[in-house]
């Protein structure tokens, strides 16, 4: 028997805390939350202990049917009994999306009958009786239905139909559930690229189903900014607001925020898995009581990289920019820029950031301490400049005997050095991954757990407005360079989305 | 009539192109069905060049690099030739020699319990207190494969191996010293044990070249030319600052025979005698023991050169004293880790463990089993149901109980349930006291 219950707690605006139970896992997931990525059922670099060490908020995984076409294959999960029993995670909730951001989906041939996917084994069409065999002999604790994945650059005759696609394939998706044995859950999948008119209907039709909650699909996949913020709005004006959504291609902090915003509630981790890949780990700060101990411990360093830059030693220290992408669409600089005038309202004219030095030199008057960041002044540490994470690969952490992030709780940074991760990604050893998957996935749900606490505590404009001041605190100092970098970066994305192949992951792709 | 010719020409075209792309979708699905056999055959030979690689080195091992925490009689006539030398006015005085090969801590073993030869003792190390007979993973870099140190210790692992030869490559002793040495630097409390950087040579042999001097070679990171002579191993070990430490050794491979042969192991004696001038701190301190006996190489698999191996572990434990430990290197499957400890061995170490794993393959009672197997796709059963995953434990806690002949017994009969044990273990295990 699945069961899946949802309640809204708290609202501010769109953005709402809720609490996602599954009785029969015993698991209860506070949203807004992160679904954490995983290939073929396993976290990629965790073993199943250490993803138990992460806590209660790492209880949700995403399992792609995709991965189970085929070694294994539907009729080897069947024998297991179900996708719990052959993962061992039977108190895990496990969502099956097919929605992978690192996979695009929509380069394939995609016919009316059947979706086109990469998949461990190579490219793969998928046909909607093909993909319901994969879900029922998984039998997951919510499904999303087969969708029809588009660019927001495709044109409008495409989008309508992968929209009209997308609505018969979820019908056929709930008949084909109907045959099986099991009440499964099903998420309608929302489709619609860049046009306004055509996520409403995607949103009305696929609300008029019965489904257990929406999977909102196609995001991150070239629109701007603003268009992002119409186009989630367009859906989810139309979403009943008893019933869960989720979002893939929205991973990095400022795109979660907008989705937070929007009134999206799960979300897709593959952010911090890139970031592992690339030997990046997380430091921003998460919540507003952490910020200080960080800024004490010499991690943020925003002010400092523009003065790196000036001394151009800003090249090849390891530092990516606070606007830094991950997640897809492009011009970030600017639309996180816009974003925070949004959400900050009458803050865009830059005395948010005069405000927020001098906030912060008060902070340091009272602890005592001088603030190292003063301008001209270059911080000891700037090859470790924090807006988003610092690659461990640069030389710049050798002999660096601090921990990834200071006050972080989590085992890599109560136990190993950012010089012992930086050896182990030099010699190519997997321990690397492990510890900064680790120290990603905890820094990621501690910065849930903050936009949860933030709207439960109905003040989360005012953290939105804090976070992102202190992220653009660092993009406001980024040197030259780092600009031209994330024009590259946009252009690479751009191509990205177009050959649909996977980036190798480098410096110069977040 | 032109607008029907027309319109067929297009639906031609358009079947033609329907057609098109089927073929298409047909190659490219048949390009991916080719790349991954591809991607298969490359996957086994690999795993088949490594099982004959680790076959070749552990032949090696097995055959000239006998290591004890002592001297055995043979060192003896080492010894003895050695004052002839010195009656020829060459050599060095015998008891400068003798007291060359003992330990650096008189006590440092102390035997718990025993079974005829087999013993289970505490050994006790700078960082740790060992329990033997102990198996130690090898963490070539500083790190066991893939597992957290918190891992290793809920495996029950006393002992890591460092690897000299590659430490000094990537990150370098220095950086290790700079960073408090590589317990601190890995965040590993127990115990640690660094090679001499010597074995390593073996793999490079083309590149290295051996004098009186040391071992000259070429630098696989940069290419430059590089020495390790006998003080250099032990300095760069005492940056590392491992629990024990291994002196240099003038490695020869186990094809070679003859003079090179005796060469070799009054080279490495004379390079112990540097390498204890070289030593400092709290470090346990092994010397080594080269073998004479010659075993055919390929056949370590077989009856004659397992005969042999037992031999002379049975022959080095009987002449040893009591209180050092024994060292066999290189040896982990679990058949050698029995019969060893049954003839008194200690320690062990071997990748064989975590290289068999990469390539999906478990240590079970019955021997092993082949995860990736078709037929264990379906099957549901943990890899072994009986499992504690603790060989060494159990049979040191058979010691200590006194039902090691039992463990021995129970052992095998899963091992081999036709009961066709391998004559050179019955043989071996005779010696022992134990009937199988
Ligand atoms: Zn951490
Ligand atoms: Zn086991």
């Amino acid at each position: 028997m699945t069961v899946l219950q949802f309640a809204v707690q708290t609202t501010v605006g769109a953005a709402r805390h809720g609490l996602l139970s599954l009785p029969q896992r015993g698991v209860e997931i506070a949203t807004p939350a992160v679904v954490l990525y995983t290939r073929r059922g396993l976290p990629v670099h965790l073993t199943a202990d250490l993803l138990r060490t992460l806590g209660p908020d790492a209880r949700s995984l995403q399992v792609n049917p995709v991965h189970f076409l085929e070694s294994p294959g539907p009729d080897i999960v069947q024998v297991a009994g179900s996708i719990h029993d052959l993962l061992s995670f039977h108190d895990y909730a496990l969502f099956a999306l097919t929605s992978d951001p690192l996979e695009f989906e929509a380069g394939g041939t995609t016919t009316k009958t059947s979706a086109s996917f990469e998949t461990p084994a190579g490219r793969r069409s998928v046909t909607i009786s093909q993909y319901m065999e994969v879900i029922n002999a998984m039998k997951p604790d919510v499904a999303a239905s087969l969708t029809d994945e588009i660019l927001a650059t495709s044109s409008a005759k495409r989008t309508i139909k992968s929209v009209d696609r997308s609505l018969r394939w979820l019908d056929s998706c709930l008949d084909l559930r109907a045959t099986g044995s099991l009440d499964l859950p099903i998420f309608g999948s929302i489709q619609g690229g860049g046009m306004i008119a055509e996520r409403e209907r995607s949103a009305c039709e696929t609300a008029k189903r019965e489904v257990a909650g929406f999977h909102l699909g196609g995001f991150g996949r070239g629109e701007t900014y603003e268009e992002r913020s119409l186009l989630l709005q367009a859906a989810i004006n139309h979403l009943p607001p008893e019933k869960p959504r989720h979002i893939s291609g929205l991973g990095v902090p400022e795109d979660v925020l907008q989705g937070i915003s929007a009134g999206v509630d799960l979300f897709d981790g593959s952010y911090a898995h890139r970031l592992t890949m690339g030997g990046f780990a997380m430091v921003f700060p998460p919540d507003e009581e952490e910020d200080d101990v960080a800024f004490r411990n010499g991690v943020h360093v925003a002010l400092g990289s523009a003065v790196a830059a000036q001394n151009g030693q800003a090249k090849g220290n390891g530092v990516i920019g606070g606007m830094a992408n991950g997640g897809g669409g492009g011009g970030r600089n600017e639309s996180a820029q816009r974003y925070a005038a949004e959400v900050g309202e009458a803050d865009a004219d830059g005395a948010t950031l005069v405000e927020l030095k001098s906030h912060r030199g008060r902070e340091r008057g009272r602890d005592g301490k001088k603030d190292k960041v003063g301008k001209g002044e270059l911080p000891e540490e700037h090859g470790g400049v924090v807006s988003g994470a610092i690659n461990l690969r640069s030389t710049a952490y050798r002999l660096d005997g601090r921990p990834i992030l200071a006050g972080c709780e989590c085992f890599s940074c109560r136990n190993h050095s950012r010089a012992y991760i930086h050896h182990l990604l030099n010699t190519s050893e997997m321990l690397a991954q492990v510890l900064l998957d680790i120290h990603n996935i905890h820094h990621y749900l501690r910065f849930f757990r903050a936009t949860r606490r933030a709207i439960s505590e109905m003040r989360f404009s005012e953290y939105c407005n804090w976070f992102l001041k202190r992220r653009l605190d660092c993009s406001n100092g980024r040197p030259a360079s780092q600009k031209r970098f994330v024009m590259e970066e946009c252009h690479s994305r751009q191509k990205y989305s177009e050959k649909a192949s996977l980036l190798p992951l480098s410096v110069g792709t977040f | 009539m032109a607008r029907r010719v027309k319109k067929e020409t297009k639906k031609r075209e358009k079947v033609e192109r329907k057609q098109r792309k089927e073929e298409e979708q047909a190659a490219i699905e048949a390009a991916n069905r080719a790349k991954e056999l591809e991607q298969q055959r490359r996957l086994e030979k690999i795993h088949k060049q490594e099982e004959e690689r680790e076959a070749m080195a552990k032949a090696v091992e097995v055959s000239v690099r006998m290591r004890f925490g002592s001297v055995d009689h043979r060192l003896k006539n080492i010894v003895r030739e050695e004052s002839q030398l010195l009656a020829k006015g060459k050599g060095k005085a015998p008891e400068a020699i003798a007291s060359t090969y003992g330990t650096a801590n008189e006590s440092d073993l102390e035997v718990l319990a025993r079974w005829n030869r087999a013993r289970a003792s505490l050994m006790m190390l700078p960082h740790f207190d060992c329990h033997t007979p102990m198996f130690m993973p090898v963490g070539t870099q500083g790190t066991v494969k893939g597992l957290t140190t918190t891992q290793l210790e809920e495996l029950g692992c006393q002992v890591i191996l460092g690897n000299t030869y590659h430490l000094e490559n990537r990150p370098g002793s220095d950086l290790i010293y700079q960073m408090g040495g590589l317990h601190k630097f890995m965040n590993w409390r127990r115990g640690m044990l660094t090679d001499s950087g010597g074995f390593q040579m073996v793999s490079l042999l083309q590149l290295a070249e051996i004098t009186e001097e040391g071992v000259t070679f070429q630098s696989p990171v940069d290419g430059t030319r590089m020495l390790l002579t006998p003080e250099a191993s032990i300095q760069i070990q005492n940056k590392i600052g491992a629990d024990i430490i291994m002196a240099l050794d003038d490695v020869v491979s186990s094809t070679v025979t003859g003079p090179r042969v005796e060469e070799a192991m009054h080279r490495t004696l004379r390079w112990i005698d540097r390498c204890i001038k070289g030593r400092d701190g709290e470090d346990t301190f092994l010397g080594f023991v080269w073998d004479l006996v010659e075993y055919a190489i390929g056949g370590v698999s077989g009856g004659e050169a397992k005969e042999a191996f037992w031999r002379v572990v049975e022959q080095c434990t009987a002449a040893l004293p009591e209180n050092k430990p024994r060292y066999v290197m290189g040896v982990g499957y679990p058949l050698d880790i029995l019969v060893c400890s049954a003839l008194g061995a200690d320690m062990y170490d071997c990748v064989y463990p975590t290289r068999t794993a990469r390539f999906g393959t478990a240590l079970i009672p019955e021997g092993v089993l082949k995860l990736k197997l078709a037929a264990m796709a379906t099957d549901l059963r943990p890899i072994d149901p009986t499992c504690d995953c603790m060989f060494t434990e159990k049979m040191r806690n058979s010691i200590i109980d006194g039902s090691f002949p039992e463990f021995v017994r129970d052992f095998l009969k899963k091992q081999f349930p036709a009961g066709d044990v391998p004559q050179w273990v019955c043989n071996a295990l005779a010696a022992a006291g134990i009937q199988v």
